[in-house]
């Protein structure tokens, strides 16, 4: 005889985990899969958060300050004029921006070689200040268009040394022209391939020229002391700010931030069912050993024994779950990269993220995070085995009366937590993060409601359907009332998944659809022209072309404002004409044809809190000026925020300049307007001319780019919600197993006993379906009016796409159809004689 | 049968206990008292719902009298915390049931050397005790196998070593023949006589069955919430 040695309470429970190995799994996969997400979305969201900083550490290096300028940037006289007169030797101009090499985004940084060897600047990427000043790059002065990468970044873009390239330059994300041909003269070696990669060094002017800003530069990088800042300060010519580097950057991470605090949020609602299906796989557990447990105490083992049996063996699965879903998150957190890239706003320079960084505050993060909810979930089944009563042969009946006899208690907390975050949502106390915790208050309050509001339904449509019903019907519907603390939260869960996708397709959508209108009112025309040499002559010709009713002009800049660095549009048409406005007097709209006050971008006026009526200094050409703030428009752009006047006071303040674009309106006259536009510019290769519709196809598609992680984390909360339900339904009928024998026994055939469970799970499916829409309009008011307010300062329209709704129904009615296939085969074979026996 | 010097082993003194049933409270057992001998053996007798089993939790410690007190070898088990009666049960008192209660995923020899496992008994003399008391109780050769894969008597042969291994000081019985066929019931409750005696446990069974209450030293019937002391020549 063999007797395993010590441990035979953990002995049994591991026997009994290896007899119900269905069980195990599921409860198994849905710790796996939600510690995936998690682990997946933040290595996604650390990588893309290095690359974007070293991405800024590469470009500027360890700069202090910088000079920067108005629209145009600074004029490059200036800097030599910092030189001369002041003598600040720790200088360097810098110039950067997007240039497309076989559809790939690069950043051009044009930079001074005599300047850098004075400046001396440590950049991200490389070891030594000397880097630049390889004798290759002395190329830089001697040849036309010719550029030099990191031997890492050459590499990674298949470059090599002589290589020649067509490089279009990237003035938005929506437009590209004018074509330069580059070559690749020399490599360097890098000691980090993620800060170079993607950037292609070249001297300033040929930067200037690539980039069509010649005589201009973004910035003047300067390393200074406290002395030399006052010095500079007095110095500086009108049109110019002295900004402090590292605020420069904060409103652009603080954006980047708040696209992954939503991306983690929304891996963290996959947590949120995979600790639902943790918590009813242990409660069930415990359940089915009740006796057993019941057993255990009457042999004398204590309260405290059972309760570390039932964690230990929780905090095993929590452990080994989580290690296991730490390495697919590491592999699908690689493959999430891309699409967490996308989501970050588009930069002054192309953020390329291949390098895939693997933090260890990631791994961590799921392993606390997976272990802690598994023993969280499994606390309170764990408390409750300890009040296994030490007697035996306890009725299930006496259970499931005392868990609806609690009910009540559940429904009245669950209201209280949906009144807790109710009240949250209404102060801004805690931003983002008082956003999130009141959405979770409202997701949890609405699980504690679900067995209540099945119990109600499930009553009324007993008492309703009482003569219609055959036995069947009534068998479904008293089996899911009878079991509601396990069937509650199989519906639960499954409602909380769905909503998931209800709230975040709604979202989407909204925004989607916003982003359409805001398109139709601020990009109207009907044909765009970009490039240099857009003046008035080529308007006016352009205007007496068939078909055409109006040219306006406008150009798109940088200025520095009292609420730090903003995009400039400069326009000739009406307010109402340009934006798509939010806040206004009709009485403004005239001041603002007039010149006489500016617009601000929803998103900059929110973030610093600007109304109409305030003042913003901006950087004008003759210094800096106040300007009233006389309307607050629509914009969904991805950057820093946008400020827009009229061209009546830009020239009053700037100076005339020529337009960066000009957009064609059609009297729709001529249906080959696009030709003829586009024959009459043949001989000018500097201006790009493109249909007004692809701007809005590009934006969307960019649109579409941004949220396609979505969709994949919509489609993980679906997966593990299914697997909830699985393990539910499962776990349900396998109870039911002696109830199923004696129906058959009484002669019942499988096919019936078929019917009578895929009936149940139906029901389930359809519970879930229906509670699953008012959470998830629910979630998604959130996620429009709190989320994406604090997150980003963006408005949106509401609108209802009935097609997610309905995906939603059919979602969950597959769902539940398809977790009840196989208990329902499993339940219909069952041995009848066996199973009475068993049992 | 080595009789108890000491004739106070078991002392319930005035033990009553109800409980609740739609609202309304039921008194099972009420100002129940009884002296009980060390190594004595007791038939208790009563209709179904008596109080019987009640009576045997309350001396095991599982559950708790309304008032009275109970104490076994000069020890209030009344007077114990939960946690301290449940170390008391585990050490010196053996529990058998109707519905055998052993441990599904443990096999017959986990099932016994279980008791052993929760006082610490070494590995090697678990396993030589173990071994001992199956040959005993004859069920030796069935040491690796799981509860479902037993006959009803060799489950309950296997519950009563897992009852005795351990020298409990009382075994309590609680209808262990009843779901047993008479022939195996009668070698059963043998066994189960024959164990205590030599274990000097003292026995107190459950029974609705004469005859095995006529096998034991004194018949105590509950009617009523009363235990009343029988005569061995009593007859239903």
């Amino acid at each position: 005889m063999t007797l395993p040695g010590k441990n035979l309470l953990n002995l049994s429970a591991w026997r009994y985990a290896r007899q119900h190995p269905w069980q195990s799994w599921l409860s198994f996969l849905g710790i796996v899969l939600g510690v995936m997400m998690v682990v997946a979305i933040d290595l996604a969201n650390n990588s893309a958060n290095r690359a974007f900083a070293l991405a800024v550490d590469s470009v500027n290096g360890s700069i202090t300050h910088q000079i920067v300028g108005g629209d145009r940037g600074v004029p490059e006289e200036n800097y030599t004029a910092l030189r001369t007169e002041l003598g600040i030797r720790r200088s360097a101009p810098a110039i950067s921006g997007t240039v497309i090499i076989d559809d790939t985004g690069f950043t051009l940084l044009g930079q001074d070689l005599l300047s850098e060897l004075s400046l001396r600047r440590q950049r991200a990427g490389f070891e030594t200040t000397g880097t630049a000043f390889d004798p290759a790059l002395l190329d830089f002065s001697t040849r036309q268009n010719v550029i030099v990468m990191s031997q890492s970044a050459a590499r990674l873009a298949g470059f090599s040394t002589g290589d020649t390239f067509r490089a279009y330059r990237q003035e938005t994300p929506m437009t590209r022209s004018i074509e330069s041909v580059l070559e690749l003269v020399a490599t360097l070696p890098s000691s980090d391939p993620v800060a170079t990669e993607g950037i292609l060094y070249t001297d300033i002017a040929v930067a200037q020229r690539v980039l069509g800003r010649s005589g201009y530069i973004d910035s003047i990088d300067l390393i200074l002391d406290e002395q030399e800042v006052a010095q500079v300060q007095n110095w500086l010519p009108p049109g110019l700010t002295l900004t402090d580097s590292e605020t420069r950057n904060d409103s652009l991470t603080q954006m980047t931030e708040a696209f992954h605090i939503n991306l983690l949020a929304m891996s963290l609602l996959s947590l949120l069912v995979a600790a639902l299906l943790i918590y009813n796989t242990v409660t069930l557990s415990v359940l089915r050993r009740e006796k057993t447990l019941g057993i255990f105490r009457a042999l004398g083992v204590s309260r405290q024994e059972i309760h570390r049996l039932v964690l230990g063996e929780a905090a095993l699965y929590g452990i080994f779950a989580s290690i296991i879903g730490i390495g697919l998150g590491y592999l699908l957190g690689k493959s999430l990269l891309d699409l967490v890239t996308a989501a970050i706003p588009d930069l002054n320079y192309r953020l390329n993220v291949t390098s895939f960084l693997l933090t260890p505050s990631s791994l961590i993060l799921g392993f606390v995070l997976g272990t802690g909810v598994t023993l969280l979930s499994a606390a309170l089944p764990a408390w409750r085995a300890t009040r296994a009563k030490p007697i035996t042969l306890q009725q299930r009946a006496g259970h499931d009366s005392h868990w609806q006899a609690i009910l009540p208690l559940l429904s009245t907390g669950g209201l209280l937590l949906m009144l807790a975050g109710f009240v949250l949502l209404q102060s801004a106390w805690w931003g983002l993060v008082g956003g999130f915790i009141a959405l979770t208050l409202l997701i949890a309050g609405f699980c504690l409601l679900v067995p209540g509001i099945m119990l109600v339904c499930l009553q009324l449509l007993l008492q309703v359907l009482q003569r219609s019903l055959r036995l069947p019907g009534r068998m479904s519907l008293r089996n899911i009332r009878n079991s509601l603390n396990r069937t509650g939260l199989a519906v639960a869960a499954l409602a909380v998944a769905l909503a998931v996708t209800v709230g975040v397709g709604v979202m989407v959508d909204s925004f989607r659809n916003t982003v359409i209108i805001w398109l139709d009112q601020s990009f109207q025309g009907d044909i765009e022209l970009t490039g240099v040499g857009l003046d008035q002559q080529l308007a006016n010709e352009l205007a007496e072309l068939g078909g055409v009713s109006l040219v306006s002009a406008s150009l798109i800049s940088s200025v520095e404002t009292s609420l730090g660095q903003a995009r400039l549009h400069v326009g000739d048409l009406p307010a109402a004409q340009s934006y798509y406005l939010k806040e206004f007097n009709e009485s403004d709209l005239a001041r603002f044809n007039r010149g006489e006050g500016i617009m601000l971008s929803e998103p900059l006026a929110w973030l610093n809190q600007v109304t109409l009526g305030d003042t913003v200094t901006l950087t004008t050409g003759r210094g800096n000026q106040d300007f009233p703030v006389l309307g607050i428009f629509y914009d969904y752009t991805p950057s820093q925020g946008l400020i827009g006047i009229h061209e009546t006071l830009y020239t009053q303040w700037w100076g005339a300049r020529e337009a960066g674009r000009l957009t064609l309106f059609s009297d729709d006259s001529n249906p080959q307007l696009f030709a003829e536009v586009s024959s009459f510019l043949q001989g000018n290769p500097e201006i790009a001319v493109f249909p007004n519709a692809e701007i809005r196809n590009v934006t969307l598609a960019i649109f579409d780019r941004t949220f396609a992680i979505t969709s994949v984390l919509r489609i993980l909360a679906i997966i593990i919600a299914f697997i909830g339900v699985l393990s539910a339904l499962m776990a349900l009928l396998l109870e039911r197993g002696r109830e199923f024998a004696t129906l058959r026994a009484c002669g019942m055939t499988p096919a019936q006993i078929m019917r009578l469970i895929l009936m149940q799970t139906a029901v389930m499916g359809l519970f879930a379906g229906l509670l699953s829409l008012p959470l998830g309009l629910m979630m998604s008011d959130v996620l429009i009016d709190v989320i994406n307010k604090r997150s980003f300062g963006w408005s949106m329209q509401h609108f209802l796409p009935s097609g997610v709704l309905l995906e939603a129904m059919v979602l969950a009615l597959v769902a539940a159809l398809l977790a009840g296939i196989y208990p329902a085969f499993k339940s219909a074979r069952v041995n009848p004689s066996r199973a009475l026996r068993e049992e | 049968m080595n009789k108890a010097s000491n004739n106070n082993f078991i002392r319930i003194s005035q033990l009553s206990h109800s409980y609740a049933e739609a609202g309304q409270r039921h008194e099972v057992l009420h100002e129940v008292s009884v002296d009980i001998a060390q190594g004595e053996s007791i038939a208790l007798l009563g209709r179904s719902g008596s109080g019987k089993s009640t009576l045997l939790n309350i001396i095991s410690g599982i559950d708790s009298p309304d008032t009275g007190s109970v104490t076994l070898d000069g020890k209030k088990l009344t007077a114990m915390s939960e946690k301290q009666r449940t170390l008391f049960r585990r050490q010196h008192i053996g529990f058998i049931y109707q519905f055998f209660n052993l441990v599904p995923s443990l096999t017959a020899a986990e099932n016994i050397a279980l008791t052993l496992e929760l006082n610490e008994v070494g590995e090697t003399e678990s396993r030589e005790r173990v071994e001992e008391i199956m040959q005993t109780l004859e069920i030796a050769d069935k040491a690796s196998r799981y509860p479902g894969q037993l006959s009803g008597g060799e489950q309950q042969r296997a519950a009563i070593a897992r009852a005795l291994i351990h020298q409990p000081l009382i075994v309590l019985a609680d209808e262990p023949t009843g779901n047993l066929d008479a022939r195996t019931g009668q070698s059963i409750l043998q066994i189960l006589q024959t164990l205590s005696q030599e274990k000097q446990s003292t026995l107190m069974l459950v029974t609705h069955s004469l005859e095995v209450a006529k096998s034991a030293d004194r018949i105590l019937t509950l009617e009523d919430g009363k235990l009343l002391e029988q005569e061995s020549d009593f007859a239903w």
